[in-house]
């Protein structure tokens, strides 16, 4: 008999109120079905814990159960309830009537208890629709998801899909914006389900704010865009990546290439706006692959896109082990066929990550440069054009992007008629009068952000320099590691040299590998606990010294609010490996 | 319509970790409380790495232990 530091005895009234607790919240499940417990009695110790008898029902669909790594991303107090019943019934064997029971799940008592603050974006509730894909492209980034990633999705059928969403609908609530915790995987073609137009007509019912869905474009056929038609305001972002029906149909095997190669005609007599979506992938040579982006670009733009989006290309190390292409040379050219394009097209045509772009071509960061107009938006008829710089916005002195960003973004939801910008052009300043009550489509007020403006993406906000030092001066830290990214770094260098925040104090800025999802992926936002604690690990065998504090955006943690990573494991493990202190600078995402 | 039933799975099946599975399970709670919360001191967020046993105050039980970690002048009992 062990030794116990605790007798067993002792721990019957603690044991007993964690159950009572847990089960509050929860109910315990046997094959599927509820199990209510009246008591439990302690384990022999003799006889090892009884194993989960079968886990998964005869017959009963094994997709059933929530993914708990999905749970330990958004909603990881499940995963404690999960962790923390395990760790009881270790101990313990609950009883009913004085029989004990046994039990291989628990399912969530109320769902009323699990509301979560959410900015109760529609696809928050559709979004579940996109389980499945009816093509197959030959570059789709899910192929290249490693299988401890949080974002695993349920194979399940459709109606069960359209049960969550609905009860997902019960609980949206838009006003105290509150919704059902997050559970959603890899989104696949919402369009393609056969209960999406129920689920859209409901939330439309609750919500006025825009749907923006992500779509192949293989569903939108003219019975289709008439019901969208219906329940606007609709934005779609219709991953088009060629306008030839041969090449869309070799790049995505896509079964009708020539219905999303039609699409766009439809949407714009139907008045929806769309983005026509074009990852430039290196399939064939690289000059059949520019050649053919230019004309899927000529295309959008003849239809009437709202702006076209070109997506770099990049893959993990799941995706392929080998190296398929080399990334600088790839995505230089692409970005350079793009500038090139911008000056033959009307609509705005923008690289993602936009911040590559930015780092290529511009000495200067962060900078208001208007790099495409929205046809018949307010900026586009009042005479802004592609290369000027906003340098005030109603009178206001504009002093990086993000805040013209933030002034535009304003005045179009403003009830403000008219506002003039001053611009640099050419070497000189103009001011130029908006009237934000003149456009058309393919602009809308529901749909745009900034009047019709388009930079090259979001930029970094400087508050952001405020809020480091903040951190800083909370931890009386003289030597500072902050974590970046590849293509946030010049800019942050930049505004950090620019500042006076900093006196006294080191910063050094590091940019941790991704070695997680490997290939040629380097985008920060994707990087996990483990490759930030290998930075660090090995910027301290360099021997820079010791920081005694690191900084880390908040922005790779974003998802779900609980700090975590994509595989779910919490920031606070980084301090935990390093043995160095460890904050998070509150951001957005910069990827735009 | 009733609600969507969320559900999770429970693995009781796990190898016992310890001969001592109450202090190991108090262990385990903790940490796995402290990936979800910060304790604070009034206003003051406070990290923890350990906890001690109300009846015996002089042994320090360690949380997230690594090995670079060495005992105190009370005498550790890592798990």
């Amino acid at each position: 008999m062990a030794d116990h530091t605790i007798p067993l005895e002792d721990t019957v009234p603690f044991l007993k109120r964690q159950l009572e607790s847990l089960l509050s919240v929860v109910v315990l499940e046997k094959d599927g079905e509820a199990v209510e417990v009246d008591g439990f009695r302690m384990r022999d110790e003799r006889e090892p814990a009884r194993g989960r008898p079968a886990g998964v029902r005869e017959g009963q669909a094994e997709s059933t159960w929530q993914d708990i790594r999905n749970a330990s991303l958004y909603e990881p107090r499940i995963e404690l309830i999960k962790r923390q019943l395990e760790s009881l019934l270790g101990l313990v064997e609950v009883q009913r009537n004085g029989d004990v029971v046994e039990v291989d799940g628990f399912r969530l008592r109320n769902l009323k208890h699990w509301l979560s603050p959410s900015a109760c974006d529609p696809s928050e509730v559709f979004g579940y629709a996109g389980a499945r894909c009816n093509c197959d492209c030959i570059f789709c980034c899910n192929k290249g998801n490693a299988a401890t990633l949080a974002l695993g999705n349920l194979k399940r059928p459709p109606a069960e899909e359209l049960s969550e969403m609905m009860t997902r609908l019960d609980y949206f609530y838009p006003k105290p914006s509150r919704c059902l915790f997050p559970s959603l995987g890899d989104i696949y073609e919402v369009m393609m389900h056969p209960h999406v137009m129920e689920v859209l007509r409901s939330l439309r019912d609750r919500t006025p704010r825009v749907f923006r869905i992500t779509t192949n474009g293989d569903c939108l056929t003219p019975e289709t865009i008439a019901q969208l038609a219906q329940m606007k305001p609709v934005y779609l972002y219709v991953s088009l990546n060629s306008a030839s029906a041969e090449r869309r149909r070799a790049l995505m095997r896509s079964r009708h290439p020539e219905v999303a190669i039609e699409s766009l005609h439809l949407l714009k007599d139907a008045g929806i706006p769309y983005a026509a979506v074009a990852v430039a992938w290196p399939f064939g040579s690289r000059r059949e692959m520019l050649e053919d982006l230019s004309g899927t670009v000529a295309y959008a733009d003849a239809c009437g896109a709202h702006l076209v989006q070109v997506n770099l290309p990049g893959y993990s190390r799941y995706f392929s082990e080998e190296k398929l292409f080399d990334l600088d040379e790839v995505w230089s050219e692409v970005v350079s066929c793009v500038r090139g394009l911008r000056s033959e097209t009307c609509c705005p045509v923008v690289v993602m990550p936009s911040m590559y772009e930015e780092n290529l071509y511009e000495k200067t960061k962060n900078v208001a440069k208007v790099i495409g107009v929205v046809k018949n938006s307010p900026a586009a008829r009042s005479g802004l054009m592609k290369g000027d710089v906003i340098r005030k916005v109603g009178g206001v002195v504009v002093q990086s992007k993000p805040q013209a960003r933030d002034l535009l973004s304003f005045l179009q939801r403003s009830d403000i008629r008219e506002v003039t910008l001053v611009v640099g052009r050419e070497g000189g300043s103009v001011e130029v009068p908006v009237n934000l009550e003149d456009f058309t489509y393919p602009y809308t007020r529901e749909t745009d952000h900034h009047l019709g403006a388009v930079f090259v993406g979001t930029g970094l906000r400087l508050s952001y320099l405020e809020s480091l030092r903040g951190l800083i001066d909370s931890r009386n830290a003289q030597h500072v590691l902050f974590l970046s990214s590849a293509l946030v770094k010049p800019t942050f260098e930049q505004v950090l040299s620019e500042s006076h925040l900093f006196g006294g104090v080191d910063v050094d800025i590091e940019v941790p590998r991704n070695t997680f999802f490997g290939g040629n992926v380097f985008m920060g936002d994707l990087l996990v606990v483990q490759d930030f604690v290998d930075c660090i690990k090995g910027y301290l065998e360099r021997g820079a010294g010791r920081p005694d504090l690191v900084v880390i955006p908040s922005s790779p943690f974003s998802l779900g609010g609980w700090r975590r990573d994509l595989t779910g494991r919490v920031y606070l493990d980084i301090e935990r490996e390093v043995g160095i202190p460890v904050e998070l600078l509150e951001c957005s995402p910069i990827f735009d | 319509m009733a609600d969507y039933v969320f559900r999770y799975r429970l693995d009781t099946d796990q190898a016992p970790g310890s001969n001592d599975p109450v202090l190991e399970m108090i262990r385990t709670q903790l940490e796995n409380i402290l990936d979800v919360v910060v304790p604070v001191e009034g206003r003051r967020e406070v990290k923890i790495d350990g906890f001690k046993l109300l009846r015996d105050r002089g042994t320090i039980y360690r949380l997230f232990s690594h090995e670079q970690e060495s005992a105190d002048v009370f005498g550790e009992h890592p798990l």
